[in-house]
């Protein structure tokens, strides 16, 4: 492998009130004093604003929906391969997790180095597994079903479920629902959006604490950064949050790494319940959009994950406990000519690529 | 499974229900799901469920005259006694929770429960120092202490139980104020930011309320900080401590 890897990440999309975690990731690593490669971005559309940022990646490509499939999804990455040489794939979004771990041998074999999940490891962390993993762990989860018919929400007091209930998709939105009446609508509107089955899980009233780490798919946990938010989106997402240390949180998110053998980035979200209990409530296989707080603190995370993918263990010093994000929404300009490579040839070259314009 | 196997498993599932307070409403679904047996099973195999809560209760109802009747006469003992009760939930649900199924016949029960009280006010009567305050009063706080830990499931129920293992209500002078751990992680700064590194949370406070916390971090005793409170500031006793209580009430609040 080069001395100067070339790292391709994914979810360069960034619409403030739900980013994806590329962007953050691209700046995490660009601004390791010590690495000296390239990055590549990637993304599904013309409008995602890390396409079209020099200062985090060299050049840019528009990938294939998940929904084109597998197939599609590798002939561009072969494509894109071609003319960059990836070293490395960090994917970013829970929703092509799935896929690219079925192409990891294929990556491997092209020379694409990736640490991530295999598809046991991710369906342990699906929304209706979670409460076997956490069992493992030693963690309290809410209890959680799976419903195809809203008339569960009628009589569900007769199994022991009591208002409010997290009405969630298998894999994306959910929401609190405070009585039947309120439940069955959003069962209807998630259903219609995602599919069928909803997962219904008991609410859990409390503070959300997050943290990130890394598996390194022996057990271990490398590192870990945990946040409290202190604001959120409409869609529940940070939008300021503080460095926390919870040896609590620290051993629960260690116990899921150990129980899982977890390799790669994830994202473990907690509540803690008004007994002072920590319920597990979701584990993402990817690094958080707020993963940039990791440099605040003082712990890179994105590069330790490329320094360990590379061979080198990575350090870990204390971290700043007490350490503030606050994002921001702001204008990005962008020409004619660069939303025009990105629209036609899906691919911007940003930055000294050697890649065709 | 027999059918005396098969009653076992389902007692087994109301006992489980009692000790989590659950028995508000009691129905096939929720028995099967905490008795791991089918409701087709049970509906198969049990003929009437009615008669079976029936049986469960008179049997429970034998546990708690037995638990009565052997009630102690000293503090040390009345101590281990009411923690057993609290620890073994299913019972101290049906003598203390208000959240019953009202298809329970709970008439036996209200007598035991009026036994429960005379019994804890006739022995709060033989203790010794006891704050001046009516005994019936300090027996309602007790009641009232083991109804909010069988009742509720939250921090300060917890809390509750933790000090009613070693301490009346009104002896646990130190739960005034959050556990020790909590104060000596604060960061503290003499601007008056307070940092909670766990929770993530901050606060400001008043220049007395930062000096009482950097006292916190050294002793939790009330009347040590009313005498270097009155010390420092020029404040009566009476005015210090009515304003230490009202802090220490918010800091339980909000830590």
């Amino acid at each position: 492998m080069s001395q100067n890897p070339v790292i391709a990440i994914t979810g360069m999309n960034a619409k403030p009130d739900n980013p994806g975690p590329g962007m953050a990731v691209a700046r995490c690593i660009k601004e390791s004093e010590t690495f000296t490669g390239k990055i590549v971005g990637l993304s599904y559309d013309a409008l995602d604003p890390g396409l079209y940022r020099p200062d985090y990646c060299e050049s840019t490509y528009i990938l294939p929906y998940p929904s084109s499939g597998e197939e599609a999804l590798l002939e561009r990455l072969t494509q894109i391969h071609e003319v960059e040489k990836i070293d490395i794939l960090i994917p970013c979004l829970d929703a092509e997790l799935q896929a690219i771990a079925r192409l990891k041998p294929t990556l491997e074999e092209m020379g694409i180095k990736t640490l991530i999940p295999d598809q046991e490891q991710l369906k342990m962390r699906n929304k209706d597994s979670l409460p076997e993993l956490a069992r493992m762990a030693g963690i309290r989860t809410p209890d959680v079903t799976r419903v195809t018919s809203a008339s569960f929400f009628y009589t569900c007091h007769n199994e022991g479920w009591h208002y409010p209930l997290v009405v969630k998709g298998l894999f994306y939105d959910a929401k609190v629902a405070y009585n039947a009446d309120e439940a069955a609508a959003a069962f209807h509107k998630i259903a219609a959006e995602w599919g069928l089955p909803i997962l219904v899980q008991q609410f859990v009233e409390g503070e959300e604490v997050n943290l990130t780490a890394i598996g390194d798919g022996n057990g271990n946990m490398l590192g870990s950064v945990m946040m409290k938010k202190r604001a959120i989106t409409d869609k529940g997402k940070a939008w300021a949050g503080i460095s926390i240390e919870d040896k609590k949180l620290n051993d629960a998110a260690a116990a899921l790494i150990k129980a899982s053998n977890w390799p790669g980035p994830l994202e473990v979200e907690v509540m803690l319940d008004t007994a002072g209990q920590y319920q597990l409530i979701e584990i993402n296989p990817r690094f958080p959009a707020w993963i940039y707080l990791s440099v605040g603190v003082g712990r890179n995370l994105p590069y330790a994950l490329i320094q360990n993918i590379l061979g080198t263990t990575p350090e870990f010093p204390e971290y700043k406990v007490g350490t503030l994000f606050i994002r921001y929404a702001e204008e990005l300009i962008v020409s004619l000519d660069e939303f025009e490579s990105i629209a036609v040839n899906g691919h911007l070259g940003l930055n000294n690529s050697n890649a065709p314009k | 499974m027999t059918t005396e196997e098969l009653q076992d498993a389902i007692f087994n599932g109301i006992d489980k229900l009692a000790a989590e307070n659950k028995i508000s409403h009691l129905s096939t679904q929720l028995i099967s799901r905490y008795s791991g047996i089918s409701e087709g099973k049970m509906l198969r195999h049990i003929p009437s469920l009615d008669k079976v809560i029936t049986k469960w209760l008179k049997g429970k109802e034998a546990e708690i005259n037995n638990f009565l009747n052997s009630f102690p006469a000293t503090k040390a003992e009345l101590l281990i006694h009411i923690n057993l009760l609290v620890n073994k939930g299913d019972i101290a649900t049906l003598l203390l929770s208000s959240n019953l199924d009202p298809l329970l016949d709970i008439d036996n029960l209200k007598k035991a429960r009026k036994q429960l009280e005379k019994h804890i006010n006739d022995v709060i009567k033989q203790l010794e120092d006891l704050p001046d305050r009516p005994t019936a009063d300090l027996a309602n706080e007790l009641m009232f202490c083991l109804k909010a830990i069988v009742e509720t499931n939250n921090a300060e129920s917890q809390r509750k139980k933790a000090s009613l293992a070693k301490d009346f209500p009104w002896e646990a002078e130190n739960e005034l104020f959050p556990a020790e751990d909590i104060l000596k992680r604060l960061a503290t700064n003499e601007s008056g930011f307070v940092f909670d590194p766990v929770s993530g949370r901050s606060y400001t406070a008043n220049e007395t309320a930062v000096s009482i916390l950097q006292l916190l971090r050294e002793t939790v005793n009330t009347s040590t900080i009313v005498d270097r409170v009155t010390e420092e500031y020029d404040v009566t006793r009476e005015a210090a401590e009515r304003d230490i209580l009202e802090f220490a009430g918010r800091l339980r609040g909000v830590l």
